[in-house]
């Protein structure tokens, strides 16, 4: 009897180690692979262009690029050791400074005034901004998008309190906008871009363009940052080499944006004009990721005082390698 | 007094215990203590949410929802369960096809239920009521299959038939099982609720669970996960003092001595 419960008690240890052993995610092993987590959006194209061209190889570093939905993601797994960079927009980074997260934005890769808006539905009674009064709008909390919005009503003299939000992913908006459970969606390209098409003239469209100009962000470790910078510098002079191929190969680059991404070649051509590729490190990203800070603490998403934005960015990799791309001044 | 003292000692040893460990993880564990907020933090983030005021209608429409599911769930597992256990075209015929639903995840059935059902109360009602069909009907199925023959046979020689025999006999005998299958489907609605509140919702426990991970405050996280455990323990508590007090005979299996 003694025998058969050591017998299965081995068998269940066995099967634990065996499931652990399988199911362990990618960790910084000591060949000295870097973990770029991406967030499977076309603005992150710089990332897909220099791994597939092999930009990364030529600077020698061993590149493995982790997809995960969201830039959230991205950042929960640089956050927990799981990679070593993440590209993520501004807002969750902002969220991130409030815990005084080991982080730092070492460049800027991608802004626009215009991936981010919001389509009323006609039929909901939706014509101008006013009339999102007393509507339920989707919109992905915590996200830029929903500071967009915030922002966005504010200049049409509403309140957040005047709308009924309701949390819903920019995947699945789709069907929402067309079922018609909602009046209104926000959310990014190409989601929304697909909600308008859907709508046809149904679609009534409410841009961002004057709202706050978003941005996309590689992030890494302080330790990367700091001590191992040379990682950085190597991450950043490959980016820089894909985005000056990417303004001279629309076409190829479309092309590879399109197979790693599952995206049509068709609807990338047409939202590719609002986009704007360049490695920089301005100083309005410190003002707007303060503002959203002021705005986070407003919506009671976070407490106490608004973290200075300087203190999560470092200048030093990219001043190595475009020092005129950068505008912020570092805190002391 | 003493009695009343070691009660009180029972009930409160296991959390006491656990928020030792959990300070000691938090402190000497090396993880991130954003990742892991201290039992003070937890406290003081599930204070802000009673402050605010949305702490009570979470709670109840998280309540609302589970409820509704349990009871249309439930019923509807009583019925169908019964009529599985002691028929056995039904039985033959529908059983595997539930065998196999029951299998489905509920985070994969969410997406499809918002798409057909949209964002609205029935969507999450639906889930609820999806969460508390299953473990209903197979203890339904299960104590009305397994009541012994003698005792039908037995009731049958005395004259009792149709309602008079299922409701007379083969309920009884299996409430036991039937029981049990509702306190299981206590905890797998409460679960599910949360899932389908995750997504397209604007109230409910799930719901500031989400966001509260989605703006990285994991102390809010865990208030929440704090607030459903509490519920879920209330909850199994009341069920085993309103079955206790109905059916004073029926012992419920893994009842705490």
């Amino acid at each position: 009897m003694k025998n058969k419960i050591f017998l299965i008690g081995a068998i269940i240890i066995a099967i634990s180690v065996l499931a652990y052993l399988l199911t362990r995610g990618p960790s910084n092993d000591s060949t000295g692979k870097i973990i770029i987590a991406e967030g499977t959006q076309p603005i992150a194209a710089p990332i897909y262009i220099a791994y597939a061209n092999g930009y990364f190889k030529d600077e020698g570093l061993n590149v493995e690029l982790v997809s995960f939905p969201t830039g959230k993601f991205c950042l929960d797994a640089l956050i927990g050791g799981k990679a070593d960079f993440a590209t993520v927009a501004e807002t969750p980074i902002v969220h991130a400074t409030f815990k005084d997260q080991p982080i730092r934005i070492v460049a800027t890769i991608h802004r626009s005034r215009k991936n981010t808006f919001c389509i009323g539905r006609k039929d909901k009674g939706v014509n101008v901004p006013a009339d999102l009064k007393g509507k339920i709008v989707a919109v992905p909390f915590g996200t830029n998008a929903q500071f967009a919005l915030d922002t966005f009503l504010r200049k049409n003299d509403l309140k957040s309190q005047d709308l009924t939000f309701i949390n819903l992913s920019p995947p699945e908006m789709n069907g929402q906008v067309l079922k018609g459970d909602v009046a209104a969606v926000v959310a990014w390209q190409p989601y929304i871009g697909r909600a308008k098409k859907n709508l046809g003239d149904n679609a009534v469209p409410f841009s961002f363009e004057n709202v706050y100009e978003e941005t996309y962000n590689i992030v890494t470790s302080v330790l990367i940052a700091g001590e191992k910078k040379d990682i950085a510098i190597k991450i950043l002079k490959a980016l820089d080499r894909a985005i000056d191929f990417m303004k001279a190969n629309r076409d190829e680059t479309i092309r590879i944006v399109s197979q790693r991404i599952g995206m049509e070649k068709s609807e990338l051509d047409t939202i590719w004009p609002i986009y704007n590729f360049g490695l920089d490190l301005r100083q309005s990203l410190i003002e707007t990721m303060t503002l959203q800070g002021n705005w986070a603490v407003k919506q009671g998403h976070q407490n106490g005082q608004v973290p200075d934005m300087r203190n999560f960015v470092s200048t030093t990799a990219l001043k190595v390698v475009k020092f005129d791309a950068v505008s912020i001044k570092e805190s002391n | 007094m003493k009695y009343k003292a070691q009660q009180f000692l029972k009930i409160c040893a296991p959390f006491a215990l656990m928020i030792f460990f959990w300070i000691i993880a938090n402190r000497y564990s090396g993880v991130n203590p954003a990742l892991l907020p201290t039992p003070l933090e937890v406290g003081n983030a599930l204070k802000e949410f009673a402050i605010s005021g949305n702490l009570l209608w979470d709670i109840l429409w998280s309540l609302r929802r589970a409820a509704l599911g349990l009871i249309f769930g439930g019923l509807l597992g009583l019925f169908i369960g019964t009529i599985t256990g002691r028929i056995n075209a039904f039985n033959w015929l529908f059983s595997p096809l539930f065998n196999g639903f029951r299998a489905l995840p509920p985070v994969a059935i969410v997406p499809l239920v918002i798409v057909w059902a949209g964002l609205g109360e029935s969507g999450k009602v639906f889930v609820t009521t999806w969460a508390a069909f299953f473990p209903v009907w197979l203890n339904t199925h299960s104590g009305v299959s397994s009541v012994d023959k003698g005792i039908i046979w037995a009731a049958r020689s005395l004259g009792a038939r149709g309602s008079r025999l299922l409701f007379g006999v083969t309920l009884p005998a299996a409430l036991s099982q039937i029981l049990v299958g509702f306190r299981l489907a206590i905890s797998t609605t409460l679960i599910c609720v949360i899932v389908a509140e995750m997504t397209g919702a604007y109230v409910g426990l799930g719901f500031r669970l989400q966001i509260s991970y989605l703006v990285f405050r994991v102390d809010r996280m865990l208030a929440c996960l704090v607030v459903l455990a509490i519920i879920g323990i209330c909850a199994d508590r009341l069920f085993s003092l309103v079955t206790t007090w109905l059916f004073p005979w029926i012992k419920l299996r893994h009842e705490p001595r």
